[in-house]
């Protein structure tokens, strides 16, 4: 189903990636997976912009990487949130939700008319 | 960029190879994930492969978008570097040019700066040198009745209580400096010998190579400690280098003196323009020294070097130090019964503290003249940097589309400039390489032509860290002043412009502007430089030959003192007399006559006088002592009167400037003068040319000639038949049969000696010379640069012009012609400007000189021209037809 499937926003993969690891630290097929799933299929990420978003946000000190093992015992590069990556994600939520309304809003809007 | 992220890319570059590794195996490892994730779905291995092979689109895009996400600027100063020397590679006659022009430019300017560092501007290398400071006092002395200046300025007993007493002073030390007859093994010679305080080998925190230092308690009592520390020269040029001679004894003015240590090979005492051989207590010059003691009061003999206490500033031990010494003062003062004229102005002498980091210099002007050199050398770069900015200004103009490509893809303006500086930055390192390496080979060799082998012997050889670091300093302003204009000019603004533009006519039209600006600051410095080097010519020139008042060919000098070596004064003098008839007596010999101190010796005894023409004149004059028939001997001419005959006369000679000055229009052969406090008045009974006894430089001054009697040394000169080595080796064996164990000194020509004396201006003059031909090439270069370019720029115009029959030369003659006298007028006015800062080492010639400067324009104008015509008259052979068919 394609045209279900909706292409990320510019920015908001971010926001999303911290998200997921905010709830548990992950390597990046699992978070792809992962937000594939909790978006009910909806969104999807592209794979080729999963990886320099990682090290963007790497550089940035938003998320720290290291090596684990994963649940088919390979090993892998896990991330996890740090304490600015967390604050970021706040403050990346608040400004969704506000873009997220204002949108809506005029959409609605439009709808009224 | 923060320190975070900076971190992380200098993990990823020092890591490179392990990072990438890492990369490659997270991406792999999703690949096989999602492939697997695939596979659960039914699909084929092979199609899911191709599935994820799809989702990820170009594998490397990612892996370099991954790159680009952890940052690039260190990768890409790196690419920078390897892209800029590839540039370099392709334009070989660009970089070998530009490389070159620097090796010279930056070269020289180390070299000098080597030279000038070694001589005047490194510090001492003893501890806490930045503490150290030297006393200075003008004034008139105790019972003195002219001012000092500041290079003697204290007594002993001035300098004992300063020490005693003073408590913002770490230490004191003082220090004099003799001439001594040293015999050992059977040899005598002079030597210098530093006399110190026993606290100065403390104070200067220095540690001998062999032996031990003496202490501040063999300097207790006078005459009771008879050592010596030989400095580490003396030890290898004049005693044989032998460790061994620590612990032997040498006889200093015949007093027998132990030798107990020798001092490192840096250690050049707190003096910068005096080097000793022989350092000894100052209390031992009680039984060396003949004419004061260390009880004299009213002979200020001694220079004194203090150290500051840490956490005392300058002002504060001032005051204190002015304290104590006005009480010494005042209680001198008092000592004198009689009325003292000066008295008052004896009581306002202050005690002044100068830095003496880099130990005492004398000669303030040495600083300026060293600074004055520098400043000659620096535009000796900037005229050869001024090129290589035109240079690079032409080769990025020739690739501003490439530029404006660049940028239309992405290229920040900030990256291309990066870009281009690194260029520049590559350009001058190699040159600084180069020069530092011609620095290193050069200034040893040029440094013999200032110094004697006695005082190179302590100068390195080689540049150090200091002129490492003023080498890296050069060389990145040169960067700089190369890289940034072109640059900046360079890097476009905006796409559009660039792209549509035609670079070859409005680009081309500033471009040239900016270039044409460029060769009038060269054409500028070239007359600047020149019109110095012709103003040193002439200095030395008129130096070299004007009237010295003597002749000094065919003429040998030498000069014995027997007096070090124990004989009275009037002995020493029936020595003399002997010698001097013994002399005479020798083959090939005309005549012979002495004087008490030497021509360009710099020794003059400087008094006050005073004459009788109606009412009394007063006035300073040198004296000399002269024996009968020196003037003959010398080729002065008598102006009125004659000279002294026999050694009885009586009465005195004076030159021509004396009896001017203190006679006017009057005649002065009969009249009586006298020195100033002297009782008796003596007749004046011949004047004499003004000759230059004194100082080479030194401009008229009165001299009085007595005749001479009794001397400590004796100078001689010999007038031979014809100059030959022979006779120069046949005095010297009369002399040491004569005079057998008494010290001699200079046995030469009086031309060899004046040529020595004059060694270090006649070398400045050489390296003048050398800078300034260098200005003219590159100069030339930078005219030549632009005219090929004015030329290169116009072809097509000038290829129909010759077409239709026109005469194209002139018209190309004319903008160059501008240049040049725009060129020639700016530099000629900052040259005017600048004379007045060198007028003090101009000499005979006005400072301004307008044959200097018209010389000076004249070889920077033809030199121009010439390098103007070749371009010019290529371009006049150019073919129209193939020049129009490549356009």
């Amino acid at each position: 189903m394609p045209d279900q499937q909706t292409d990320l926003l510019q920015g908001t993969l971010d926001v999303l990636i911290l998200k997921t690891l905010a709830l548990e630290p992950m390597h990046g097929w699992g978070i792809s997976q992962r937000i594939q799933q909790m978006s009910s299929d909806v969104l999807k990420v592209q794979q080729g912009s999963l990886y320099p978003a990682l090290y963007r946000l790497e550089q940035r000190n938003w998320i720290k990487p290291y090596w684990g093992i994963s649940e088919n015992n390979r090993r892998a590069r896990y991330y996890e949130l740090t304490r600015t990556g967390r604050k970021q994600l706040e403050v990346e939520t608040s400004n969704w939700e506000r873009l997220a309304s204002a949108v809506s809003q005029v959409l609605q809007a439009d709808k009224a008319i | 960029m923060t320190l975070h992220s900076a971190w992380l890319r200098i993990c990823w570059l020092l890591r490179r190879n392990s990072r990438e590794r890492e990369l490659d195996e997270e991406l792999l490892f999703h690949m096989e994930q999602q492939t697997e994730a695939l596979l659960r779905t039914g699909l084929t291995p092979e199609e899911a492969a191709r599935q994820v092979r799809l989702e990820f689109g170009g594998l490397d895009k990612v892996k370099e978008e991954c790159r680009d996400a952890h940052g690039t600027f260190l990768e890409s100063i790196w690419s920078d570097i390897r892209y800029g020397l590839r540039t370099l590679r392709k334009t070989r006659v660009f970089t070998l040019t530009a490389l070159l022009s620097l090796t010279l430019g930056i070269g020289i300017n180390t070299t000098l700066f080597t030279i000038l560092d070694y001589l005047l501007w490194r510090p001492l290398a003893v501890r806490d040198a930045d503490r150290l400071y030297a006393f200075r006092s003008p004034g008139p002395n105790l019972g003195g009745v002219m001012g000092t200046d500041w290079t003697m300025a204290f007594s002993y007993p001035v300098y004992h209580e300063l020490q005693e007493h003073s408590t913002t002073m770490e230490w004191i030390m003082a220090r004099f400096m003799a001439r001594t007859s040293v015999a050992w093994h059977g040899r005598t010679e002079y030597m210098g010998v530093e006399f110190t305080s026993g606290n100065f080998f403390d104070l200067l925190g220095v540690t001998p190579i062999s032996g031990r230092f003496f202490t501040a308690g063999e300097d207790r009592d006078p005459g009771a400690h008879p050592v010596a520390v030989l400095s580490h020269a003396a030890w290898l040029l004049k005693f044989g280098g032998d460790p061994s001679i620590v612990g032997q004894t040498i006889n200093i003015n015949r007093v027998p003196v132990t030798i107990i240590g020798i001092s490192g090979k840096s250690f050049i005492g707190a003096m910068r323009q005096e080097t000793a051989d022989i350092r000894m207590p100052l209390a031992m010059y009680d039984v060396l020294g003949k004419y004061w003691n260390l009880r004299t009061h009213d002979f200020a003999w001694l220079n004194m070097v203090g150290r500051l206490k840490p956490g005392v500033s300058l002002q504060q031990a001032g005051t204190e130090l002015n304290l104590i010494y006005r009480n010494i003062l005042k209680a001198e003062a008092d000592s004198i019964s009689h009325t003292w004229p000066m008295r008052e102005q004896f009581l306002a002498r202050q005690i002044e503290l100068a830095p003496a980091n880099r130990g005492v210099i004398w000669d303030a002007d040495l600083d300026i003249a060293g600074l004055a050199m520098m400043g000659l050398v620096g535009c000796v770069l900037l005229i050869a940097c001024t090129n290589i900015t035109g240079l690079l200004l032409a080769r990025n103009l020739a690739c501003s589309r490439e530029l404006a490509v660049r940028v239309a893809v992405g290229a920040g303006r900030f990256r291309i400039i990066r870009q281009l500086l690194t260029e520049s930055l590559l350009l001058s390192i190699g040159g600084g390489l180069c020069g530092f390496f011609t620095a290193y080979v050069s200034s040893p060799a040029l440094l013999k032509l200032f110094l004697s082998a006695e005082d190179l012997y302590n100068f390195p050889g080689k540049p150090d860290l200091r002129v490492g670091l003023f080498t890296i300093g050069v060389s990145l302003a040169v960067t700089l002043f190369i890289g940034l204009v072109p640059s900046l000019r360079a890097a476009p603004d905006s796409v559009q412009t660039d792209l549509r533009s035609d670079t070859t006519t409005t680009a081309g039209a500033s471009h040239l502007r900016f270039r044409s600006a460029l060769v009038i600051v060269e054409i500028a410095l070239a007359v600047c430089l020149t019109a110095v080097t012709w103003l040193a010519a002439r200095t030395l020139h008129n130096l070299r030959n004007t009237d010295m008042g003597f002749r000094e060919e065919g003429i040998v000098t030498f000069a014995v003192n027997a007096t070090l070596e124990g004989y009275p004064r009037e002995k020493a003098a029936i020595l003399y007399e002997n010698l001097k008839r013994e002399i005479s007596n020798a083959p090939d010999v005309r005549s012979v006559a002495m004087t008490d101190l030497g021509i360009m010796d710099h020794s003059g005894n400087q008094t006050a006088f005073e004459a009788q023409n109606g009412q009394i004149q007063t006035g300073e004059a040198k004296m000399y002592h002269v024996s009968p028939g020196y003037f003959r001997v010398l080729g002065t001419s008598i102006l009125a009167g004659h000279e002294f005959e026999h050694p009885r006369d009586s009465g005195v000679l004076v030159n021509r400037t004396f009896a001017r000055r203190f006679f006017g229009n009057r005649t002065a052969i009969g009249s009586h003068i006298r020195s100033t406090g002297s009782r008796n008045w003596m007749e004046i009974i011949g004047v004499v040319a003004d000759e230059k006894h004194y100082h080479y430089r030194e401009n008229p001054m009165p001299y009085v000639h007595f005749p001479y009697q009794v001397s400590d040394e004796a100078c001689f000169y010999i007038k031979i038949a014809e100059n030959s080595p022979v006779i120069l080796s046949n005095l010297r064996v009369v002399t040491e049969r004569i005079a057998p164990g008494v010290p001699i000194r200079g046995f030469a020509t009086l031309t060899q000696h004046i040529d020595e004396e004059m060694k270090a201006e006649t070398a400045m003059n050489s390296m003048l010379a050398a800078f300034c031909v260098l200005a003219a090439l590159l100069m030339a270069v930078g005219v030549y640069g632009i005219t090929s370019y004015n030329v290169a720029r116009r072809i097509r115009e000038l290829a129909i012009r010759i077409a239709l029959g026109a005469r194209i030369l002139t018209s190309l003659l004319k903008h160059t012609a501008l240049l040049i006298v725009l060129g020639t007028c700016a530099g000629l006015a900052v040259s005017v400007v600048l004379t007045y800062f060198i007028r003090s080492y101009v000499y005979g010639i006005d400072a301004a000189d307008p044959l200097s400067l018209s010389a000076a324009c004249l070889t920077v104008i033809v030199t121009a021209i010439a390098a103007t015509f070749l371009p010019a008259w290529r371009a006049t052979r150019i073919d129209p037809m193939q020049a129009l068919r490549l356009e």
